[in-house]
């Protein structure tokens, strides 16, 4: 019984996800835009105009192309504005701290209409 | 809409050759080359990447000879003569007022002029016995002079883009009462009941028949100018429009045989004009080709929008749209009921000789707020009939005050929107102002006032800019390349509202939020609020309101066969997705607990409603608000 229970809670921290995969799912923000994670603001605008002409759906009519602009647009999202690329560096460095993440996270992508806290218990 | 398809055939009179039944089939190397890759998606699992790549090369290929065989079966020597594109899709600008249409003539935009050589077109149709003319031709005026008087007379219907996709509850509606032209409501939240005089009798039309009546003719001018029929356009439209008065749009434009490829927010098209102007200047080595923040504020009769884009290389990217129904209409309202104290008792009911009292009364204001914008003060004098005259002399403090609630709707905007972009007012290089209200010194004073500036961007004209960047969206949109480059643009669009569905009762859950780069896709987590509850109601919604009910609704489903748990404990996934042509389809089913037993996603493509959801969203929310209600569940928190 002891062993049933403590193997499930195994199963349960191999599913816990990586708390820095909420911001650009299974991928690397960084990545994504063909970065280091020391690139400057400059850097980050640079690539994000230069990957939108190569991979924007109205240059590009491939659908692979698409999803991969999706992706690329949500990474800017997240690294052109200085708060947001912090809380990220931030989450890549202490991935354990899962739940802290994940609560800046919703913080700034859905501002201040959705305390997580209050999502959590409703 | 699909392409060539026009519900409405017999509404095209004969005198058009070119029947939208009739799909030209030529050349749409996008669409084949599009229909293809899908099936790449069923690619062996073991496939390699080298082996899809050559895959996708010989797709691509095959597309290409398909597209010479096709276009060389139908080019005849009339389009080889021609080098202009024949797909090339065509800018409209549809103004509350007055419209234009522009083309891409192979080297530069180039606008349109009637046979009155206008380029700014009245926006009306004229009933007239068996009889409509739009105001491309003149209508039935045959002096510019006399169009005024015709357009006021009551047999005239205008202010289309103000009163499309709109129900009788709505306060554009309410205020649109006042038109010499048959506005009736009922507040029930259906279509409001509106009509234009023939023969000394009210006949019924609809905003959606007389826009198609006017693209029609409008059509007709511009394969008149390039002697080959026209398929394609991309339109331009009020931040504030909704997506049920876009798929209106729509709707008229296939009535008309257009098919819409594009309907771009009208900011977004001067936006991408403006990053036409710097990439050519970092060409002409005169620009540093840096990031480039510009800040447009449009005010035309009907609408009024702001957009912060950011431009560099060549590429606009929108960073934040906000938009309101505040325009020169409201102002010219606001104006004659100033001027004229009881005007409601005046001219409730429309009987023929108040019809023309008040076009006397629309046209003396109208000139008088034309005259403000460059004298001090302005005179009117009028003689309503009835022994009703009016005199009074009007100055800039007086018409300040009595518009401040339309300053105040100007302020409000631009604000959000630099706070949107999480911008100040410093980071803004450029200020771009258009349409016909920004001539009026007040609102110029007020949005450089707000961007702590001294003067606005010169290089754009204020009434020609929408339509000129809808013609280069056009050309972009339909694969034209330019060899001298200066069609290398690209313009990222944004939500310019919140989209979401209702959920925790009445509130209102967003997906994706406003300003959120197109193509999106946003997903969301949601939960059972009972036990047992086998099905949900999906309620989307888009708007700024914190409850469901203060969004517009765009559509409903229902979840059936959630497998039966404790409440709380099913994982539903609600996924948003816009692509590139802005289409929003959203997809909903339950995630966990997986099983045989787990019914298949549903994808539904919105806006699904058609007409009356100014009460249906109420109906929803008494007869199921309780028992299919979802909460939100946030994302990833639980394994």
């Amino acid at each position: 019984m002891a062993a049933a229970s403590h193997l499930l809670s195994f199963f349960l921290l191999l599913l816990l996800p990586a708390s820095n995969a909420i911001y650009c799912d299974e991928d690397d923000c960084y990545d994504l835009l063909g970065l280091k994670q020391d690139a400057n603001a400059s850097d980050i605008k640079k690539a994000y105009y230069k990957l939108s002409l190569k991979y924007h759906p109205d240059k590009n009519p491939d659908p692979e192309s698409r999803k991969l602009f999706v992706k690329i647009a949500n990474a800017y999202e997240i690294l052109k504005d200085e708060s947001t690329r912090e809380q990220y560096d931030y989450a890549i460095e202490h991935p354990e701290e899962v739940f802290y993440n994940t609560a800046q996270y919703y913080r700034a992508y859905y501002g201040h209409k959705t305390d997580p806290r209050a999502v959590l218990i409703g | 809409m699909r392409p060539g398809y026009s519900p409405f055939p017999l509404l095209l009179p004969p005198s058009t050759s070119f029947s939208p039944l009739r799909t030209p089939r030529i050349a749409r190397p996008q669409q084949l080359l599009f229909s293809y890759p899908k099936k790449r998606h069923r690619a062996p699992p073991g496939d390699s990447p080298t082996r899809r790549r050559r895959r996708r090369r010989r797709l691509a290929k095959m597309a290409e000879q398909l597209y010479t065989v096709a276009s060389d079966s139908e080019t005849t020597g009339e389009d080889k003569s021609q080098p202009s594109f024949p797909d090339v899709a065509i800018g409209i600008d549809i103004g509350t007022s007055k419209c234009s249409v522009a083309v891409w003539n192979g080297h530069q935009v180039e606008l349109l002029k009637n046979t009155r050589n206008q380029k700014g077109m009245r926006s009306y149709v004229m009933f007239k016995d068996d009889t409509l003319s739009a105001g491309v031709t003149g209508g039935a005026a045959k002096e510019n002079a006399h169009e005024e008087r015709d357009i006021l007379s009551g047999s005239a219907i205008f202010n289309m883009k103000r009163l499309i996709g709109r129900m009788d509850t709505d306060e554009v509606v309410q205020a649109s009462k006042t038109l010499p032209f048959l506005v009736q409501t009922l507040g029930i939240g259906v279509r409001p009941f509106i009509a234009a005089l023939v023969n000394n009798m009210w006949r019924s039309t609809t905003p959606e028949e007389v826009l198609a009546i006017f693209l029609l003719e409008l059509k007709a001018l511009v394969e008149m100018h390039l002697k080959h029929p026209v398929r394609n356009a991309v339109l331009t439209i009020p931040v504030a429009f909704s997506r049920f008065q876009q798929t209106r749009i729509e709707r008229a434009c296939a009535m008309a045989g257009l098919h819409v490829l594009r309907l771009m927010p009208e900011p977004t098209a001067v936006a991408l004009l403006y990053a036409q102007q710097q990439q050519q200047l970092v060409n002409d080595n005169m620009g540093s080709g840096i990031e480039k923040i510009a800040l447009i504020f449009n005010m035309g009769a009907g609408y009024c929008d702001a957009a912060v884009a950011a431009t560099a290389g060549g590429v606009s990217q929108i960073r934040a749209l906000s938009g309101c129904t505040a325009g020169g209409e409201d102002i010219l309202q606001n104006i004659m009921r100033h001027v004229v104290p009881n005007f409601d008792n005046l001219y409730a009911g429309q009987t023929m000789d108040r019809i023309q009292s008040m076009s006397l009364l629309r046209m003396a204001t109208q000139d008088a707020i034309h005259k403000l914008v460059n004298q001090e003060t302005v005179e009117i004098n009028i003689d309503l009939g009835n022994g009703h005259k009016v005199s009074k002399v009007l100055d800039h403090s007086e018409f300040e005050q009595v518009n401040r609630a339309i300053f105040d709707k100007c302020e409000k905007i631009i604000n959000q929107c630099l706070v949107d972009a999480k911008l100040v007012p410093e980071d803004i290089n450029d200020v771009i102002l258009v349409g016909g209200c920004s001539k009026i010194p007040r609102i110029r004073s007020l949005v450089l006032g707000l961007c702590k500036k001294e003067i606005s961007y010169k290089n754009i004209d204020a009434l020609e800019a929408a339509v000129s960047g809808a013609a280069l969206e056009g050309a972009i949109a339909s694969g034209v390349n330019d060899p001298s480059g200066s069609l290398d643009l690209l313009t990222i669009q944004a939500t310019p509202m919140n989209l979401g569905i209702r959920a925790n009762g009445d509130s209102f859950a967003a997906i994706i939020p406003r300003n959120t780069t197109v193509p999106a896709r946003r997903d969301m987590l949601f939960t059972t609020t009972h036990d047992n509850q086998t099905e949900a109601l999906i309620a989307v919604y888009e708007g700024e309101g914190e409850r469901a009910e203060d969004n517009h609704l765009l559509g409903y489903f229902k979840i059936t066969g959630i497998p039966a748990a404790p409440k709380g404990t099913v994982e539903i996934s609600v996924c948003m997705d816009i692509d590139a042509t802005n289409v929003l389809r959203v997809f909903a089913g339950v995630v966990k607990p997986q099983g045989p037993a787990t019914p298949p996603f549903i994808e539904v493509r919105m806006p699904t409603l058609d007409d009356g959801h100014g009460w249906c969203g109420q109906a929803l929310a008494k007869m199921y608000g309780k028992t299919l209600d979802l909460a939100v569940l946030p994302k990833k928190l639980q394994p």
